[in-house]
């Protein structure tokens, strides 16, 4: 039976790992390319980056970052997101060493580019990823490019639509994201989508987690900053939470 | 006693996660080299065709480098990995995005789990009885993403797996060459050993 995954997420700001809070405040941790090295040391089932957009930040993926991660002899999937807005990008990513691509405001902007990408690197290695608020009863998107906030309603049929050219949709609880524990559950109640999730933003609590791997819907927790600090940090999570939906963790990578 | 260092070629045809695949390969202690160049892939020992991307997409790239017969005619005399697509392209066609006929070394039709069905994660694979190599144990875990699978005769399969009770081939093997569904360069441990073990194999042959 194939297992659910714990994933591990990275956020990375001009350059830097950092730890994130709610995609506003960010405190530097090191070289992504070393944060990563652990996290595959450790048996992560799964790397997530996030490289997110800043001043000094150039409109194309960051592959400078992307082949450091990828020359470390890593043996762990790594799905990256960051500023892939054409076919020509994802390909080269991909290329790279990565195993999976995320996009986000693509479609908000061009969603046909998703088709276009998924033609060229198979529906398998593209996540889609909604940034997700939850307030007064309604679920939000987030559009990170306008800078604006849309209701999750008005864009549920065209997510559906694409739903060919995808394998994933992460979640990501933008408001909880870096918090201990308090990713709203209330978001998943809104999304009623034949696809497999991911969730990320403020999932460190072992009920709430225990919880979402029993969903069927849900593939993967994602999990950053918790992370960061202790030595097997990862591997003490996985043993803690006893759940034989997930792998066992693995100490000798 | 001399030990000679094996030469591994992995074939650049746009569609595989090509340098941390090369890194793997060095880490296990061969020399390895990324390239679409004939001539060089000829003087490896043996030809890894990596596979993250769209089976037509992938056939078409093939074509532009005018690589397919290259390929077919490497197969008969040297060994061959296909990874995930890179396995897939051996069988006769595909229906991913349209109909296309891959390089027909293996009889086999490559086809989708079902609508928007996409098997990513960890799991195991189960061997076959009698199989000509036994490459895994069946506790180790894999790491699988794909919505296609190969539909193909039993004789070349020598470890299935399952995805929402569908039984599928995991590992296949055709003279020398061999495939697989799941990606063993990202399954740690048990990939990196899975690899060494194969190509060992197939060069010991």
């Amino acid at each position: 039976m194939i297992k659910k995954r714990l994933s591990t997420a990275v956020v990375i700001r001009d350059d830097l790992a950092v730890q994130s809070f709610s995609f506003k405040k960010y405190l530097p941790i090191g070289k992504p390319e070393v944060v990563i090295e652990n996290l595959s040391w450790w048996g992560s089932d799964e790397i997530l980056i996030f490289d997110l957009k800043s001043k000094l930040s150039k409109q194309e993926p960051n592959f400078s970052i992307i082949d450091k991660i990828c020359e470390k002899k890593l043996s762990t999937p790594i799905t990256y997101s960051g500023r892939i807005n054409n076919p020509k990008d994802a390909v080269k990513v991909i290329n790279s060493g990565v195993e999976r691509v995320g996009m986000g405001n693509i479609i908000f902007n061009n969603s046909r580019k998703m088709q276009q990408i998924s033609d060229m690197i198979g529906s398998q290695a593209v996540i889609l990823i909604l940034n997700c608020f939850y307030i007064g009863g309604k679920l939000y998107l987030r559009d990170l490019i306008n800078n604006k906030s849309i209701p999750y309603s008005e864009f549920e049929t065209k997510i559906e639509s694409l739903s060919s050219f995808y394998s994933e949709i992460m979640i990501v609880d933008i408001q909880n994201e870096g918090s201990c524990g308090n990713f709203d559950l209330n978001i998943l109640h809104q999304i009623k989508l034949n696809k497999k999730l991911i969730l990320y933003g403020g999932m460190y609590n072992f009920k709430k987690i225990n919880k979402c791997l029993k969903n069927k819907m849900i593939s993967s927790i994602a999990i950053g900053n918790q992370f960061y600090f202790h030595e097997h940090a990862y591997q003490e999570l996985k043993n803690k939470l006893k759940s034989n939906l997930i792998r066992p963790q693995f100490y000798n990578n | 006693m001399v030990y000679k260092k094996y030469s591994i070629g992995i074939l650049d045809y746009n569609c595989g996660n090509l340098n941390s695949l090369n890194s793997i390969i060095r880490s296990l202690g061969f020399i390895s080299f990324i390239s679409n160049n004939k001539s060089r892939l000829l003087g490896a020992d043996l030809m890894i065709l990596p596979g993250v991307g769209n089976f037509s997409f992938a056939m078409q790239q093939l074509r532009n480098l005018k690589i397919t017969q290259f390929i077919k005619d490497y197969s008969k005399n040297k060994p061959i990995i296909g990874i995930c697509l890179g396995m897939q392209i051996f069988f006769s066609t595909s229906n991913e995005t349209k109909k296309t006929k891959g390089l027909n070394l293996i009889k086999g039709d490559v086809k989708n789990f079902g609508k928007n069905k996409c098997k990513v994660g960890w799991d195991t694979c189960e061997n076959i009885k009698n199989a000509s190599i036994n490459l895994i144990s069946e506790k180790q875990f894999f790491y699988f993403n794909h919505t296609f699978f190969a539909s193909t005769e039993n004789k070349y399969v020598i470890a299935y797996s399952y995805f929402e009770k569908k039984k599928y081939p995991a590992i296949i093997r055709k003279n020398n060459f061999i495939g697989f569904q799941f990606h063993p360069e990202k399954s740690q441990y048990n990939g990196k050993k899975l690899l060494k073990n194969t190509i060992e194999e197939l060069l010991n042959d």
